[in-house]
């Protein structure tokens, strides 16, 4: 009852659709590729982007997603891909969905407010509706068929860990039979402009993560989720990120992966960008991936937020 | 108000699994500070009176261009110019957007009546937005878009649009560190937020918790809401048989929750008690209620279940009421299945008629309408010569009433389905 299981993950990212182009990118099997967005004077900014997708499955047909940006499709994707599902989904109850973004749907914000700028009366009213935070979670409960409530948080980088947290604290409480985390990204000009007021020479991403936890026994355990420290009161990201690598401790075999310290020899920018609130993701789907295949008996996820808080979590393989 | 300085016992956030703690019994969660601000002012006295006598707050916007807009009118907020003493430097203070300067008044209200000391290490917040500093967002675009090159400004208004970073203000003008959530799940946000603080609460995970929610009117939502056609052209009118649509308003209300233990523990004045929470997705559509009002029907039951409490134990229903052709035919079935035979006895408002629709800010807002209206027994009405909706079965609130009041239940829906409903009673 107080244990918590990882049942599945899912990922999309630069790498391609699926774990298993991402796990051959942290692998150095193959590369994500880079690419540009072009900002309104012409000057480009480096991105690495999701490739299309190749085929058609079967939850792109669904009618919720006709209008809706890639965001929304890259959340749908990595939660089938946790769920183990295809696109054929048998509605679960007690299946409570968190979902976590930054900066959310910013492609229609981006082209709805500019037009309304443009002209205030002609803006189109199928943009805006797409422009909310929850319009990737409403879609993957339409498609899911799942009328619990599902909650989105907006944070930085550190958002999927938190939101980890709360899930399992909500099935160890019985608050919900089984959780997904998801979190997700689209680029956008505007967002890697923004993004480049910052840049540590790390390109934005794209993409999402899905993580899916049960109570019933499962081959990889969540182990821990650490205090989340926040930016206040001087904190220096990089002093938290060690001050977290000692909270989880050092298990026997234990390996981790890190986002928000590019730097860092476990952080996965190098491979994949920035990826925004999905990067955290990524960093736990790589930890539990790590053990799921044997290559580890432990690992963690250390996430340094960009302006929230650091916050970690750790994976053991299921005795 | 003079309160011990006493601080409850630290329950550690740190989860290591399997967790050796037991699930806790169901703790009590109780209101000991609210601050409020919206068109009908800055703090209680101003709420107290505006919600008791149905005081409209309408007037022209004033914040942006609406010249090419359908509609025109909004419950506009004006800010005062100086902020409450914190410990927020000036120059932090001058970089808070609009939406920030209201959270922290509201913040800075709540936090003095609660008695609450700064410094705490433990404190979790949750606060519920749609849009965070969205006027900062819309700056830094109009910017980018007219002069590319110029960075001038643009990286601070990255920073302070996010709501991360409106967090990390409020922690720092009263000096507390701790969890944070920011729920983002439209116009249910606000009771969004305050349901999962009071969880928190309910659940030992916390022993208190500061919650709230705060948006401000921004040029693009505005737009958004007129394109959709979903904004009044005349007056709002909630439940009205001819309402035509709602209106904008915007606010922040900030609620400092805890356990009652701890609360009688260190002689804090208990303003209400939260007693149920419930929440549900509603599938039909992004924009659109499902007609019969599913959702809407699934929160005010389990809300009401959790509390142990009968409709007819409800002496206000705080609808969500929006005065839009398809959200109130939808919550007025909702609650006319919901209440049964019932529903003729619970009254029945929506605030949205005086403050208009606060989105991410509406739910905490109205929770404290809520608040003061139980702690002075009153009912706060809706618009004043409303033509009932034939579709209501319970009667409307319509001007100043005063009354015996126990509980209430106040609903919140928003785009994408986010339903959610509380339960708030008494001190006990």
């Amino acid at each position: 009852m107080n244990r918590v299981f990882v049942h599945g993950c899912g990922v999309v990212s630069p790498a391609g659709w699926g774990i298993e182009p991402f796990c051959d990118v942290l692998d150095g099997i193959r590369h994500a590729e880079r690419s540009a967005l072009t900002r309104p004077d012409g000057a480009p900014l480096p991105v690495r982007r999701v490739p299309a997708l190749e085929g058609r499955s079967c939850w792109m047909a669904h009618p919720r997603l006709r209008r809706a940006g890639p965001i929304s499709h890259y959340a749908v994707a990595a939660a089938f891909e946790a769920l183990g599902s295809p696109g054929q989904w048998v509605p679960m109850p007690g299946l409570q969905v968190l979902v976590c973004a930054l900066c959310g749907g910013i492609g229609h914000s981006r082209r709805f407010f500019g037009e309304v700028l443009a002209a205030p009366s002609s803006a189109s009213p199928i943009l805006f509706p797409e422009t909310v935070f929850n319009a990737p979670a409403s879609h993957l409960g339409a498609i899911l068929s799942n009328e619990a409530a599902s909650t989105t948080y907006v944070s930085d980088q550190s958002g999927f860990v938190a939101a980890l947290g709360v899930a399992a604290d909500g099935l160890v409480q019985g608050r919900a039979d089984s959780c997904l985390v998801v979190a997700c990204e689209e680029a956008d000009w505007v967002t890697a402009a923004a993004a480049r007021q910052f840049s540590k020479g790390v390109p934005l991403s794209e993409g999402a993560a899905a993580v899916w936890l049960r109570r019933q026994p499962g081959p990889v355990e969540l182990t821990a989720v650490t205090d989340p420290h926040p930016f206040v009161r001087g904190r220096n990201p990089a002093r938290e990120a060690a001050r977290i690598r000692k909270e989880l401790g050092n298990r026997m075999g234990s390996i981790s992966f890190t986002s928000g310290i590019p730097s860092d020899p476990d952080a996965l920018e190098p491979q994949l960008g920035d990826g925004l609130a999905a990067a955290g993701g990524w960093a736990c789907v790589a930890a539990i991936e790590s053990v799921r295949r044997g290559r580890a008996t432990a690992a963690s996820a250390i996430v340094i937020g960009s302006n929230l808080q650091a916050i970690g979590a750790g994976f053991a393989r299921a005795d | 108000m003079d309160v011990p300085a006493s601080e409850p016992p630290k329950i550690p956030t740190f989860m290591r699994f399997p967790l050796s703690q037991a699930p806790h019994e169901p703790v009590r969660v109780v209101v000991t500070g609210v601050g409020v601000v919206t068109a009908l002012g800055v703090g209680k006295p101003a709420h107290s009176e505006g919600f008791r006598s149905g005081r409209s707050a309408f007037r022209p916007v004033r914040g942006f261009d609406v010249s090419h807009q359908r509609a025109r009118m909004a419950a506009e907020v004006d800010v005062p110019d100086i902020l409450p003493s914190t410990q927020l430097g000036a120059r932090q203070e001058r970089r808070l957007d609009r939406a920030g300067r209201m959270l922290l008044i509201a913040a800075a209200e709540a936090w003095s009546q609660s008695g609450w000391n700064t410094g705490l290490d433990d404190l979790p917040v949750v606060l519920g937005t749609t849009s965070g500093g969205m006027s900062l967002g819309e700056e830094f675009f109009r910017r980018i878009s007219a002069c590319p090159s110029q960075n001038r400004g643009q990286a601070v208004r990255v920073i302070h649009y996010q709501p991360q970073r409106q967090v990390l203000d409020l922690m720092e003008a009263f000096d507390f560190s701790g969890p944070s959530r920011i729920i983002a799940n439209a116009c249910a946000s606000g009771s969004n937020a305050i349901g999962e603080a009071f969880e928190m609460i309910r659940s030992g995970r916390a022993a208190r918790v500061l919650t709230g929610g705060y948006d401000a009117i921004s040029q693009l939502v505005f737009a958004g809401f007129d394109s959709l056609q979903a904004l009044s052209t005349t007056s709002c009118r909630p439940f009205d048989a001819h309402r035509d649509g709602l209106a904008l308003g915007e606010g922040a209300a900030v609620l400092t929750l805890e356990s009652l233990p701890a609360a009688r523990e260190r002689g804090a004045t208990v303003l209400a008690e939260i007693r149920g929470y419930g929440a549900a997705l509603d599938l039909h559509h992004l924009t659109q209620p499902h007609p019969s009002g599913v959702a809407a029907l699934a929160t005010m039951q389990s809300a009401c279940a959790q509390a142990g409490i009968e409709p007819q134990d409800i002496g206000y229903l705080n609808a969500h009421g929006t005065g839009t052709p398809l959200n109130d035919a939808a919550e007025a079935l909702a609650i006319n299945r919901w209440a049964g035979p019932d529903a003729p006895r619970i009254p029945v408002s929506s605030t949205k008629g005086c403050i208009g629709h606060l989105l991410g800010a509406a739910g905490a807002v109205e929770a404290v309408a809520c608040i003061l209206a139980l702690n002075g027994q009153w009912l706060p009405p809706g618009c004043r010569g409303v033509a009932k909706d034939p579709a209501c079965h319970f009667p409307l609130v319509e001007g100043p009433t005063f009354t015996h009041l126990t509980h209430v239940l106040s609903n919140s829906f928003g785009f994408g389905g986010a339903n959610a409903s509380l339960v708030i009673s008494r001190a006990p």
